[in-house]
């Protein structure tokens, strides 16, 4: 066999490449601090893009059941694919979610490792609806952002150490987890009153 | 760091092997991505217009198919024969533009002049796993049985998204032109090879 030509071979670079960031507004809507990272893609957004484009491997949802890509019957409320926009008030199975535990991510996390949940009490935030934007293109980018807010009424300060993208496929109303990212410690202080501001940049680069 | 990278590996009968890195999702694949995100009623598009390989634009968008499930890119498990979809091949050498539609000069199904035997396309299973890899591979053959050698400069990935209501379309969704072009001899096969992988 001949070897691989090196003459082929260049720098590697992403062919999609996701980031995020956070920033924490006060009560008077003052930014008061603000982080940004690359994003970590995990097995289910993989296998979900191989089942898309053919494949019917199996994933994982957020309770550590095998789910298989194609096989997703797409119903009225849910259709196929990765719904992670366009949810409401208050959900934390579809969307962007927030969590405590900054555990470094695995490749096969399949949920966040402790997720706030929504609620006014202890360690609750108040998700409100997920947002995002239509496709913009700006030569050599084409992106698009999903975003959400999140409120801490809970009277108490949450200290934000992960986050991630819950979606939610089709009929069989399973939620899985496409990624995970973690804030090194000691994280991002929402306290109460205050509010997060969250947002996954998605671009493709020629 | 994290992300989602592809390799294009193309390997000739006669032993030869040519790998590059897949730089080109272009703007349709992030229409697609967009129209997946969204929790859109079925069958209404979400208003992200993509281009068809004819330049006609489509809505991205959910859809339900009744009793029968479908798949968004449905589907890249082209039959062969088949050069209007799956992996394809081409001439041009172009350069990649994020609104490119269609290979700059596709190479068509055929044993004539300029044209190559497209084979039936395979895949790897997903979660191909090595250490904090998981990867994919898409996998498909072409044959020069054509009078002359044809040069490979351009490998695209053309998907099908399916609505049963405002119907089914051929969605370019990549394009990488060859920084060294293959050169395929008369009674030549090369198996063209994409790998997508993400890194945790």
């Amino acid at each position: 066999m001949i070897p691989v030509n090196e003459e082929t071979k260049k720098t590697h670079r992403p062919c999609l490449q996701v980031a995020w960031n956070v920033q924490v507004f006060d009560k008077d809507n003052k930014l008061t601090e603000e982080k940004s990272g690359q994003n970590s893609l995990l097995v289910a957004f993989a296998t979900k893009m191989a089942g898309f484009l053919c494949d019917n491997s199996s994933y994982k949802d957020i309770t550590n059941t095998n789910r298989n890509a194609l096989q997703m019957y797409p119903n009225a409320s849910f259709p196929n694919g990765i719904p992670c926009t366009g949810y409401g008030y208050g959900v934390t199975t579809m969307g962007i979610v927030l969590g405590t535990n900054n555990t470094a991510v695995t490749a096969d996390d399949y949920k966040l490792n402790t997720i706030i949940p929504n609620g006014i009490v202890g360690t609750q935030l108040i998700y409100l609806a997920g947002g995002g934007t239509a496709v913009v293109t700006a030569a050599p980018v084409s992106s698009f952002i999903i975003d959400r807010v999140m409120l801490n009424h809970s009277g108490g300060t949450i200290t934000v150490k992960e986050l991630g993208i819950y979606s939610l496929d089709g009929g069989a109303s399973a939620t899985i987890c496409l990624c995970r990212d973690i804030i090194a410690d000691p994280g991002v202080d929402i306290d109460d009153g205050e509010y997060m501001y969250v947002k996954y940049t998605i671009s493709v680069t020629t | 760091m994290t992300k989602l990278t592809g390799i294009i590996r193309i390997t000739k009968s006669t032993g030869e092997i040519y790998e590059y890195p897949m730089h080109s999702f272009v703007q349709n694949f992030a229409y697609m991505l967009n129209g997946l995100c969204n929790k859109s009623l079925p069958n209404a598009g979400v208003g992200t217009p993509m281009k068809d390989t004819a330049n006609v634009s489509r809505l991205a968008g959910a859809y339900n198919a009744g009793a029968t499930w479908y798949n968004w890119f449905y589907t890249a498990a082209a039959a062969i024969g088949i050069d209007t979809y799956g992996m394809v091949v081409g001439t041009g050498v172009t350069p990649v533009a994020l609104t490119d539609y269609k290979l700059d000069v596709p190479i068509a199904q055929g044993v004539g002049a300029g044209q190559m035997k497209y084979s039936a396309a395979s895949y790897q299973v997903g979660k191909i796993s090595s250490g904090a890899n998981r990867s994919f591979k898409l996998i498909r053959w072409f044959t020069n049985d054509s009078p002359g050698a044809i040069t490979v400069n351009e490998v695209g990935f053309i998907a099908r998204p399916y609505n049963h209501l405002i119907g089914q379309f051929n969605i370019l969704i990549c394009r990488d032109v060859l920084a060294v072009p293959v050169v395929v001899g008369v009674g030549e096969l090369i198996t063209v090879e994409m790998s997508f992988q993400i890194t945790a």
